[in-house]
């Protein structure tokens, strides 16, 4: 009898147990980042017990960081933002190794930074997924924003709301090795897909473990694959002129492309570690194992390379040659700041505050300031218009050559990439590693199975309407 | 005899109360014991693996979580998706390596030094050396081994006239070179045999020589059908965590090439960091628990039958 | 005689056939070694090298005589400058060659003024992440406000200008394969204040063990911003895995034993076994099922980022442990628990003072697997832990491999210096860790 009642009470525990457990977490879901800012504010309020009464309210805001990684230039401004906005803690954690992808998963675990900068590609994905904060209230209320170029902004505005501060434009191209072309014999850069074919072969010396081009396509594959599919004169997406989205995968221009592709691992021209993603292709680069490379061409992407290994004087840049439609485009984007969702409104008027400050004109220039020391000073395509990188110290005039030429034919991503680009990724990785499969059939399956993900996007059109 | 002979009632009725009590403290120590443990598997493991269960019927929101309540779609949606199979597939060759390399080899390598009577203690101790380097660490070192051109993997194979592999890249090797470096960590596992195999009695051994069973014969016969419990736990767990494989493919390839190296937790894994869509990998998950669960109740079935 | 013969055939093969699965498993070891002791050069060349080569040493010799009417002030700073343009640029321009070493001296009218020497590793920590990170080499960067005075102080240097009691092989200078292409990349492309006299270059296998001590360092410099680990390196990843393995095991064998103890001795074999499949049954939950759910837990606990998360969950006691446990109480004699009954013990004095001394070796062998286990154990702590002064080894060392500077050298360095003191520990108590196991009655 004993026995049974207290089986019985031990239940009843753990029963009890289960609905506190449940509906404790179930508020936390909704409620973590408040608790938390809460909590920390009671600490540092504590601290800092005898300064002013009258100050905004205090906020901790979380930022990513990689400590091995972070300039000087930003460290300082860091230490001034403190000083001047002393109600503003910042709580400096490292960035995830897969860095601002893991921003949603962040977000969703509650421990979102407030406010972080990302390529392009990135934030359009985030819009879509509800992943940011639309920040057409703050622009409102800073007179700063006035000197930002309205068209860079505009390039994050989705269905009427804007969501990015930018930082620059980059324009996609090529870089080369130069010691390694003069040692081929190869006197000028490629301008068509077969002369890039015949000068990777020229490169590609099995002996010295060098090879003509290291080609992206398991990394966010659908980003550089994109740029061959224009060159064969089509496109992997469509809008249509009510804004809707349509997939062209199927396209012959996108066939082609893969084609390419497949001809270029066939001939044994790119990198033998398929596996290698985008830092080990960096660093075969830098290294002078790879000839040629795709990126953005600007002062960050050449201050990469010199960073692995390469020797800057080495380094040459040349425009995305010539496809079979007789065109050449390449890609264009930009480095945006953004604040990713939160419920707390103190948490993103703080983000804002903090990027406003990082993208301030003397920070900015204090920015250019420190890379003109490291020797790093190149072209670039800033978003505020009242900085001129020419003010800082002389530019690369070779880099900027070619950018502006590479800038004259250069287009944002294919429409829609927000909501398809994972499922396009996933496709030019699988065209690429399995060479047996039928490039048209992959394609169509890969459509057929985005198809959920462009009925939404167009849902959500269509209702902003 | 005392108590027997006492007739007062009040005696007789406390001494009932102190048996009542002695028997709730009896029959609650147990569960006191029990308790903290009850607790904390409780609330971590059966309250979070609800959780899953119930996220999997959503169509996740990560601003307003939980999101749109979607029924049973993430599994319609699952079962229809040829990732999700090629991962199981991936997971089942995963799993047949790991019988293979990590079950087998140890066992091998145990039954070995059972029959070695010098060198014993120095055998035994290189053994277990490489099993305290971290992960992560084996796993840089591995990485650099398989390297397509600068590797020792394919420096060997040219040595001995093979054509090279590319190893990691080659969706037929990828998961060959992951499991292999298994090998060298398997160290414990290999103690632990030894331990049972040394504990089988003299009597036992004796008796078999006696009765013409040696070499390979005795192993067979003799050794093995002895430390059956051990080898039967050891193949459980290492089914199990077979079928979880997660830091292993993680670290080396990320699921890479075109997802030949993807074992279902990493498909489960990148539905919740690039497809941010965790209805649909809490629902993977699920079908994950109910194949583990199923395979688990069968290999215990089959022992105890076998046993009766 | 068939017999034994059999017998000692097996038993030969079983000698040989050890022996390959040791090579197996000694050569990753061996292997990290000789990686640790290689350079870029060495690393990226075919075919691999199982032996390191030698370190190169090179003394670059500079000339200020032509200076005399500087003050000694000027002069110092000159010869510094110099010798941080010529130690940073031969580097730099020689990266196809192992430099382990660049000396500087400093002669005027014969007598050497300065003298100044630095590992090569040094200089590529500083370029890496020191005084000069994601800096190109070029004598207006190296030169750049006062970078160089802050270079030299931490290469350090001697500078007197009544002569140094430093010398270089004279006889041998300018003789070597490098006196010509120093020169002019310092000349024409450096352009250094003095006059080039040539280098001597030597080889020396110590030079290598030196690498251990700028491996050491690296994690100082790479996270200079948090105090812990720039005070003492990856000592603080290797406490953090320390403390959670030291926890790990506490609460593996104490919720252990204390669960799998009313379960053999207490509970109708009934409910016991009830009990055991409950816990039993989450053997079954793999990691990545709960992960999300369980993060969003403890993190509600305000669990995340501290200690308390990447701790909490060893709360959770491994199902198999118990059954181990369990396993090892059945075969404890009933006699020794009746006898404490009888002497009005109650419960828990029974268990600790009569099951728990007789368990020593189950718990050796529980504390063992929990060892090897939270060791290994890697993606919790990834999830729950961003800050680097709560890393565990694990995470730090997979967070390191990612940075995009790091190369493998530094990656196989920094993981013998921390595997080092786990495999002395583990070779010194290999004797003991051998008879526990063999102790713990595991039967078959």
């Amino acid at each position: 009898m004993t026995k049974k009642l207290i089986i019985l009470v031990v239940a009843i525990a753990l029963m009890a147990t289960m609905f506190v457990g449940c509906g404790g977490s179930d508020k936390s879901n909704s409620n973590t980042t408040a608790n938390e800012t809460a909590n920390e504010t009671g600490n540092s309020a504590g601290n800092t017990d005898n300064t002013v009464e009258e100050q905004p309210k205090e906020v901790t805001i979380t930022l990513w960081q990689q400590a091995a990684n972070t300039p000087q230039s930003t460290l300082d401004m860091q230490e001034r933002f403190q000083k001047d906005n002393p109600h503003i803690k910042l709580n400096i954690v490292e960035t995830p190794d897969t860095g601002t992808e893991a921003v949603i998963a962040a977000i969703a675990a509650g421990n979102a930074p407030a406010a972080i900068s990302m390529g392009a590609p990135t934030i359009m994905s985030y819009i879509y997924r509800n992943a940011l904060l639309p920040i057409d209230d703050f622009i409102a209320e800073t007179p700063d924003f006035a000197n930002f170029d309205p068209k860079q902004v505009d390039a994050f505005k989705v269905n009427g709301k804007r969501y990015a501060v930018p930082y620059d434009k980059y324009v996609m191209g090529f870089y080369y090795n130069k010691k390694l072309f003069a040692e081929a014999g190869i006197t000028s850069t490629p301008t068509t897909w077969e002369e890039f074919l015949e000068t990777a072969k020229k490169l590609t010396k099995p002996e010295k473990q060098q090879y003509g081009f290291a080609l992206n396509a398991i990394q966010w594959g659908s980003w550089h694959f994109e740029t061959w599919v224009w060159g064969a004169g089509g496109d992997l997406t469509k809008q249509n002129p009510d804004g809707t989205l349509e997939l062209t995968f199927t396209d012959p221009a996108a066939i082609k492309a893969a084609e390419f592709y497949r001809t270029l691992k066939k001939e044994k021209v790119i990198q033998s570690d398929e596996t290698k993603n985008l830092e080990g292709l960096n660093k075969d680069f830098a290294l002078g194992k790879a000839a040629m490379i795709y990126d953005s061409i600007n002062a960050g992407t050449l201050a990469k390379f010199v960073d692995l290994g390469a020797k800057a004087e080495d380094i040459g840049y040349f425009t995305f040659p010539k496809g079979p439609s007789g065109q050449a485009y390449t890609q264009d984007g930009a480095n945006a700041f953004v604040i990713p969702t939160t419920k707390d409104e103190n948490v993103a008027k703080a983000a804002w505050t903090y990027i406003m400050y990082a993208n301030s004109k003397e920070e900015l220039i204090n920015t250019l300031k420190e890379q003109a020391a490291k020797g790093s000073l190149g072209a670039a395509i800033l978003a505020r218009t009242d900085v001129k990188v020419s003010d800082i110290g002389p530019i690369d005039e070779e880099m900027q050559k070619v950018m502006d030429e590479s800038n004259l034919i250069s287009r944002p991503e294919y429409y829609g990439k927000g909501a398809v680009g994972s499922f396009a990724d996933d496709m030019v990785a699988k065209i690429f590693g399995n060479t047996n499969s039928d490039i048209k059939e992959v394609f169509q399956e890969y459509q057929d199975k985005a198809a959920n993900a462009v009925e939404e996007f167009n849902k959500a059109v269509l209702e902003s309407k | 005899m005392k108590a027997s002979t006492s007739s007062d009632y009040t005696v007789a009725l406390n001494k009932k109360r102190q048996l009542e009590t002695y028997h709730i403290k009896k029959a609650i120590t147990p569960w006191l014991f029990l308790l903290p443990a009850i607790v904390t598997t409780f609330v971590l493991r059966y309250y979070t693996i609800f959780q899953a269960f119930r996220i999997s019927f959503y169509q996740y929101d990560v601003s307003n979580p939980p999101g749109r309540f979607v029924g049973f779609q993430k599994f319609i949606e699952l079962f229809k998706n040829s990732d999700y199979w090629q991962a199981w597939k991936n997971t089942i060759v995963f799993l047949g390596l790991m019988i293979v390399l990590n079950f087998f080899v140890p066992i091998i390598q145990a039954l070995l030094l059972g029959e070695i009577t010098k060198l014993k203690g120095l055998f035994s101790t290189l053994y277990i050396l490489p099993a305290v380097i971290p992960l992560t660490i084996n796993i840089a070192l591995w990485k650099w081994v398989w390297e397509p051109e600068y590797g020792v993997a394919n420096y060997f194979l040219k040595i001995f006239g093979a054509e090279p592999v590319a190893w990691l890249s080659s969706s037929q090797w990828v998961k060959f070179c992951i499991i292999f470096p298994g090998i060298i960590g398997g160290g414990f596992a290999v103690l632990l045999y030894l331990a049972a195999i040394l504990a089988i009695s003299d009597d036992v051994k004796e008796a078999a020589k006696l009765d013409g069973c040696t070499g390979i014969k005795r192993i067979f016969y003799i050794t093995l059908p002895n430390i059956k419990f051990i080898i039967l736990i050891q193949f459980v767990l290492t089914t199990i965590s077979a079928l979880q494989l997660l830091d292993l493919p993680f670290q080396f390839t990320d699921g890479a090439p075109a997802g030949a190296s993807r074992s279902l937790p990493l498909f489960i894994y990148h539905y919740y960091t690039r497809n941010y869509d965790y209805g649909q990998g809490s629902a993977a998950a699920m079908t994950l628990m109910l194949i583990i669960s199923i395979i688990t109740y069968i290999q215990l079935r089959l022992n105890n039958q076998e046993s009766e | 005689m068939d017999r034994g013969d059999s017998d000692k055939r097996f038993k030969i093969v079983a000698y040989v056939l050890s022996s390959i699965f040791l090579l197996t498993i000694i050569f990753p070891l061996f292997y990290i070694i000789s990686l640790s002791f290689q350079d870029d050069s060495e690393i990226y060349t075919y075919p691999p090298k199982l032996i390191p080569k030698a370190g190169t040493s090179i003394s670059i010799v500079m000339d200020y005589s032509r200076y005399s009417d500087k003050t000694e002030k000027e002069l110092e700073d000159i010869i510094i400058k110099d010798s941080t343009l010529a130690m940073y640029s031969t580097i730099y321009e020689l990266n196809r060659e192992k430099i382990s070493e660049v000396k500087v001296y400093g002669i005027s009218d014969g007598k050497t003024i300065f003298y100044s020497r630095a590992h090569g590793l040094m200089l590529r920590l500083q370029l890496q992440f020191g005084v000069y990170a994601r800096a190109r080499v070029s004598t207006k960067v190296l030169l750049n406000g006062d970078n160089y005075k802050k270079s030299a102080e931490l290469i350090g240097y001697e500078f007197n200008i009544d002569g140094l009691d430093k010398s270089y092989d004279s006889i041998r200078l300018g003789e070597d394969k490098f006196s010509i292409p120093v020169g002019n990349f310092l000349n024409s492309v450096y352009n250094i204040s003095g006059d080039y006299k040539g280098t001597v270059t030597g080889q020396n296998y110590l030079l290598l063990l030196e690498n251990y001590k700028y491996y050491y360092l690296t994690p100082t410099y790479m996270y200079k911003n948090i105090p812990a680990i720039k005070e003492y390196s990856f000592f603080a990843f290797m406490f953090n895995t320390v403390l959670t393995i030291v926890w790990a095991i506490i609460c593996e064998v104490v919720l252990g034993s204390l669960t799998a103890y009313p379960l053999s001795r207490l509970l109708s074999k009934k409910v016991a076994d009830r009990i055991l499949l409950y816990f039993l049954a989450t053997l079954m939950i793999p990691f990545v099922c709960i992960m999300i759910p369980q993060l969003l837990l403890v993190k509600s606990w305000g669990m995340y980022n501290n200690y308390g998360g990447m701790l909490v969950t060893w709360l959770y006691p491994y199902p198999f442990y118990i059954y181990l446990f369990k396993g090892f109480f059945d075969r404890i004699p009933s006699a020794y628990f009746d006898a404490a009954r009888i002497d009005g013990a109650n419960e828990l004095a029974t268990f600790l003072k009569i099951c728990i001394p007789m368990s020593k070796p189950i718990i050796t062998l529980v504390a063992l697997q929990t060892f090897v286990g939270a060791w290994g154990d890697f993606f919790w702590y990834f999830l729950v832990a961003n800050k680097p002064n709560l890393w565990t080894l694990n995470v730090a060392v997979y967070t390191i491999s990612k940075t995009s500077q790091v190369r493998q050298n530094l990656m196989m360095g920094l993981s013998v210096v921390t595997i080092m003191p786990v495999l002395a520990v583990t070779a010194i108590f290999s004797k003991q860790i051998k008879a526990s196991i063999m102790s713990s009655g595991i039967k078959g």
